[in-house]
């Protein structure tokens, strides 16, 4: 599988490829705002994004968007500190992410990402 | 600011540190400074606004500082508070600070945000908040001292 990573703190982006390359053989490319994200997007060409919720403009609400509209197959996993606050969840369902995630990262909720993802695409 | 507010704060300390590698956390004690007070060393400035308006300041020295960043990535050793250390502690105080909001949010104050964390490293340095009084929260997280800086209106 192929995963965009797309969060402007270096850390994460660490930590979230230790999470999941634990799980699954996973290629990863990185992005750092929303610009690079869309242009990553087009050349690494990913199964999936791991989008965070705040990045550098545009933001992660409208790459996702973008992204949703472009490219059907991709499944985008929305990441955010603001974990159970309603508006943020329902904003990206509506705008078409396959998952959201709170951070900090949990192992068993990247594997949820894995499973779901594994059993749609296969 | 009514010091019972704080109780979300404490809550989202408890909740998000043990998830990224500690082991305790110990809330030490409160105290009450002015809008002014000085820093050794690094200090996370969180921005809040909504219901709820201000600045939340999680500071810690340097040593402090390595050490933390060192438990956040499994152990990996810190010599230098570079790029990637400096990512990871404010990285933390983004995740406490939004939990926070989460708390908040369970006593009935919906609708807040919180700004991109700004990281600041100095010593001797200076930071003003916009509220007459500070609450300074003392916590130990397993053998590390972190002062939080709650300056809400």
């Amino acid at each position: 599988m192929k995963f965009l990573i797309v969060d402007d703190s270096a850390f994460m982006r660490t930590q979230i490829k230790q999470v999941f390359s634990e799980l699954a053989y996973i290629e990863f490319a990185e992005a750092v705002n929303g610009i690079e994200a869309l242009e990553k997007h087009r050349t690494f060409n990913p199964d999936v994004v791991i989008l965070d919720y705040i990045i550098p403009a545009p933001d992660g609400l409208a790459v996702l968007k973008i992204l949703a509209e472009i490219d059907k197959k991709v499944k985008i996993v929305m990441i955010t500190s603001l974990g159970n606050q309603n508006f943020i969840y329902k904003d990206c369902i509506e705008c078409g992410a396959f998952a959201i995630i709170t951070k900090p990262i949990a192992r068993e909720n990247a594997l949820k990402v894995i499973k779901s993802i594994r059993t749609r695409v296969i | 600011m009514d010091v019972n507010m704080i109780n979300p704060i404490l809550c989202a300390f408890a909740e998000i540190i043990p998830q990224i590698g500690f082991q305790t956390v110990q809330k030490k004690n409160l105290s009450l400074v002015g809008p002014t007070f000085t820093y050794d060393g690094v200090l996370i400035n969180l921005s809040v606004i909504g219901p709820i308006k201000g600045v939340i300041m999680i500071g810690m020295d340097n040593d402090s500082a390595k050490r933390f960043a060192s438990k956040m990535m499994m152990g990996m050793e810190v010599v230098e508070f570079d790029k990637l250390a400096q990512s990871a502690v404010s990285e933390m105080g983004n995740m406490v600070c939004a939990n926070a909001c989460t708390q908040y949010s369970k006593i009935g104050v919906t609708g807040l945000d919180i700004s991109p964390p700004i990281l600041m490293i100095g010593q001797g340095g200076q930071a003003t908040l916009p509220v007459p009084q500070t609450i300074v929260i003392h916590f130990l997280v397993d053998d590390i001292n972190i002062k939080v800086y709650v300056g809400l209106v």
